[in-house]
């Protein structure tokens, strides 16, 4: 069967545990300090704070490494995630993000925006509206849309858009707050 | 709504908590007898309650609730 040609750094035919974690030691620390807004702080609103229309959002850009990280996590070789030039021939102008990474800021969006420190994520719904390429700058935007003081348990609607305003990326969390 | 639409008002919330359109519960069906109703799918279910039935539990109503039953009976007496 032929290889199909990968054009990152991380072998997908060798992928075992340990080349996983030997190929994350060797991620640079230029990779991990990649375009995504990093905050020091993090928001600790308790359920008192917390009111339905409450919004938070922050911005990040999608670079190749954040994908070779995210191939170096999963291992996830599909190809058209891997290979660029199979990419075009499905008619995508490049590679397409995995759906899951975006999504995966919805944690950053939960545990550091909304509530943020009290945050226990219960449940996260996605839906993937729209291709992701390298290189689109997304903003991540979280709403309370219900609040149930009972169980402390909050649901926030979020969206993801691109610099176009459009939406790639559709969610529906469930946090426990626990303040 | 009588106590039967509300069964099966109620089981129908389980079926879609559960993605399972086979399930069948009783009263005495309880959380030994679904593998996933552990406590996530708890506040799953009863907030979906509140929903459909426009109520408002509070937390020592549904601390005691040990079956399906019990959780009828406070449906019925909250309406």
């Amino acid at each position: 069967m032929p290889r199909l040609r990968v054009d990152v750094g991380i072998d997908p035919y060798k992928c075992t545990v340990a080349k996983l974690r030997e190929d994350m030691e060797s991620v640079p620390r230029s990779v991990a300090q990649s375009k995504i807004q990093r905050r020091k702080h993090v928001n600790s609103y308790t359920m008192s704070d917390i009111t339905v229309g409450l919004t938070e959002s922050f911005e990040t850009e999608i670079t190749s490494e954040m994908m070779d990280m995210f191939y170096a996590i999963t291992a996830d070789n599909s190809p058209i995630h891997m290979d660029a030039q199979y990419a075009k021939q499905r008619g995508y102008e490049g590679r397409v993000v995995y759906g899951m990474l975006p999504a995966s800021l919805f944690s950053t969006l939960a545990g550091v925006y909304l509530p943020g420190e009290h945050c226990l994520l219960h449940s996260v719904e996605c839906k993937f509206v729209k291709p992701v390429f390298i290189g689109d700058k997304l903003t991540v935007t979280g709403t309370v849309s219900e609040i149930n003081d009972t169980f402390n348990e909050i649901t926030i609607k979020a969206v993801i858009t691109n610099a176009d305003g459009k939406k790639v990326t559709r969610g529906v969390i469930k946090a426990g707050v626990a303040k | 709504m009588n106590e039967q639409e509300i069964f099966d008002a109620v089981q129908d919330i389980f079926r879609d908590n559960f993605d399972d359109d086979t399930l069948v519960i009783t009263r005495e069906t309880n959380s030994d007898d679904i593998e996933d109703w552990d406590s996530l799918e708890q506040i799953n279910l009863l907030t979906a309650m509140e929903k459909k039935f426009g109520l408002k539990f509070k937390l020592e109503d549904v601390r005691g609730l040990e079956n399906v039953g019990d959780l009828l009976d406070l449906i019925v007496k909250l309406k």
